[in-house]
């Protein structure tokens, strides 16, 4: 298997706060790794270190085999096909569920100011695609009955597949999901696992930051474990359980309490 | 309710009512002196008792009231359902009507809607960056004034034909956009509106005081009206049908970015900036860009300004200008292209209107636009975006 993403030495620094310390990571194709460890562990700090949000102080981020991405803006790192989606959902609310799709496509069409203003057949048959596509998309994430509501009046849970299907739209090669399953009922994280498996199946990389455990020990190939900016653990989700470290980082230490 | 308590209520209702017809008193007793100032006074006392009188309608039917006047001009909602011949015929057979009336307009009726015009013109290129893209700029007159002054300038020195102009005018007020806006875009929100008025100043100071180029306050004579094949704009009616043209293409060309890839980027860059950046959308760039064309529509539309009055000077270019399209772009509906038409046409014909109360007219424009954004604060037309948004919280 080809290597998707490596992570370096990557460190990221606020002022006297280290945020990540020293972290490596690779995940391979097709894979789907998650990341856990406690609150303020350091995990939404590594994705924006990976997608661009964050310049790291240190280390680096490659995508496949050598092609270098940390420095480089979002919007290129999502052109070069690393998208993500976000903790606390950011869609566009007044935007209906298809057009939010159609932003994705953004930086996988062309047409320009010339183009708009002209409107040649080029153009409208590029934006024929555009929806088609993103329709497309928004049935593969199950939210093709929604494509004419604005994002704002969605369900909850539609509006976390809403941003998947968003995220899809870029073309990923690798898609991070931060926090997908926060806040869904049992019967929607059922959905979003059969999803995510589907994602995987479309040849895309996964890179999922998640709490719920079941998520993550039933789909995920391997598992990192971040503790207080550090990386403390990773293997099979079955390695990781037995981990002591990681029990120790989740249910504190046994040390000291007697 | 006791008799005691309405006589209470109605005292205090009546002590404020005082208070406030005296302080407006004082306040236009230096611009209009003492007895002039009476009938603001008296304004003020009459609609205090309105405010008294709507207070005694039952609830329900305020409330009817409010949500009528919030929820009515659905227009947008509504035009996005009729059926799709209607839509793409509405507008010519508008232009249609317009041409025609044009014919039996009087000279001064065809002035002010050619003032109407050029505004409309502003107001449909500011819309591309603060109703589109979402960022505040407040100097925009400057752009309009680079437009007018390269008219001028090289009209008079080098009798440039207003045809090249045109183009011209636009590129480099365009040019100014992108010199502006390379170091200024990326703040954010109101440092950016700060700075872009601060530029507009600028540039109006930098006119009335480069003599040796702009001939300074005095402002620049002789300019040439346009001409075309030997034919010669010189009357109002020829200016009309120029700038009724003209509107029509900038109408279609906001229409079509509106709802082309760029103008839905624009979109996604205004409701969520980061989320934007992070779907592949080059914020930067587009934000450039959005400002570059807003520039180029204030340029073209200060060449056909200096076309128009055969005059420019820097007092054209103050920042109420500014104000006054911003003011067009908010009422009319920010981001909607016809809400953003009839806010311009409504604004540049209501001083014209209100010509008969003469001094009082802005005291009467100022309260029509205080009443607007209390009662329609979408705007007079939103887009179909605007009116859920606000249909929501209402």
């Amino acid at each position: 298997m080809a290597q998707a993403l490596a992570i370096q030495n990557l460190t990221m620094r606020f002022d006297g706060l280290t945020a990540v310390d020293r972290a490596d990571l690779s995940l391979q194709d097709r894979q789907i790794v998650s990341l856990i460890g406690p609150n303020g562990a350091g995990k939404t700090t590594l994705f924006n270190c990976v997608t661009g949000h964050y310049a790291p102080t240190e280390g680096t981020v490659h995508l496949g085999k050598d092609e270098l991405l940390s420095g480089l803006p979002p919007h290129t790192i999502a052109k070069k096909g690393v998208v993500r989606t976000f903790q606390n959902i950011r869609l566009f609310p007044a935007m209906s569920a298809v057009e939010n799709v159609m932003v994705g496509r953004h930086c996988r069409t062309r047409a320009g100011v010339l183009g708009a203003l002209l409107g040649p057949p080029s153009v409208r048959r590029e934006e024929r695609a555009i929806r088609a596509r993103a329709r497309e998309l928004l049935a593969f994430c199950g939210a093709a009955e929604y494509e004419d509501q604005q994002a704002r009046n969605l369900p909850y849970g539609v509006q976390r597949r809403l941003e998947i299907a968003r995220a899809l739209a870029a073309e990923p090669k690798i898609l991070c999901l931060d926090e997908p399953a926060a806040g869904m009922n049992p019967r929607e994280t059922a959905d979003l696992i059969t999803l995510i498996t589907a994602i995987r199946g479309l040849g895309i990389t996964v890179f999922l930051i998640e709490h719920h455990m079941n998520v993550v020990m039933s789909i995920s190939d391997r598992v990192a474990v971040m503790d207080h900016g550090v990386k403390i653990a990773e293997g099979t989700p079955d390695q990781v359980q037995k981990n002591p470290a990681v029990i120790a980082a989740y249910l504190g230490e046994a040390v000291g309490s007697g | 309710m006791r008799t005691a308590d309405v006589s209470h209520v109605l005292r205090t209702r009546l002590a404020r009512a005082a208070g406030w017809t005296a302080a407006f008193y004082l306040m236009v007793l230096p611009l209009m002196g003492p007895r002039r100032g009476l009938w603001v006074a008296l304004a003020v006392l009459v609609v205090q008792a309105l405010a008294l009188a709507a207070d005694r309608v039952p609830p329900a039917s305020r409330e009817r009231f409010a949500a009528a006047l919030r929820g009515g001009g659905r227009c947008s909602v509504w035009m996005e359902h009729c059926p799709a011949w209607v839509r793409t015929a509405a507008p010519s057979a508008l232009l249609l009507a317009l041409a025609i009336a044009g014919l039996g307009m009087s000279p001064y009726t065809l002035d002010v809607a050619t003032n109407a015009g050029i505004y409309v013109l502003l107001a449909l290129g500011l819309n591309i960056v603060v109703g589109m893209a979402g960022l505040l700029v407040l100097g925009y007159i400057a752009f309009s004034a680079v437009g007018a002054y390269t008219y001028a300038i090289l009209n008079t020195q080098f009798h440039l034909s207003f045809w090249l102009a045109l183009p011209l005018g636009g590129a480099l007020a365009a040019c100014f956009g992108l010199l502006l806006g390379l170091p200024t875009l990326r703040l954010r929100g109101d440092y950016l509106a700060i700075v872009t008025l601060g530029f507009g100043e600028i540039t109006r100071i930098t006119l009335n005081n480069w003599n040796s180029l702009t001939n300074g306050p005095n402002g620049i004579l002789g300019i040439k009206p346009p001409s075309l094949f030997g034919f010669t704009f010189s009357q109002p009616k020829h200016y009309f049908y120029l700038l009724l043209g003209m509107v029509a293409l900038a109408a279609f060309f906001s229409r079509r970015l509106e709802r082309s890839r760029l103008g839905r980027a624009f979109v996604a860059m205004r409701e969520d900036e980061t989320a934007a950046e992070s779907m592949g959308v080059p914020t930067l760039r587009l934000k450039l860009l959005a400002f570059t064309l807003a520039a180029f529509w204030g340029g073209v539309a200060g060449v056909l300004f200096a076309s128009k009055q055969l005059f420019v000077s820097p007092e054209s270019f103050n920042f109420l200008e500014s104000v006054m399209v911003l003011c067009m772009v908010v009422l009319g509906g920010m981001g909607s292209v016809p809400g953003v038409i009839l806010g311009a046409v409504l604004l540049a014909f209501l001083p014209e209107v209100l010509r008969g109360v003469a001094e009082y007219r802005l005291i009467v424009f100022g309260a029509a636009m205080v009443l607007l954004m209390q009662y329609r604060p979408q705007g007079i037309w939103p887009s179909t975006r605007r009116y859920e948004e606000f249909r929501q919280e209402a």
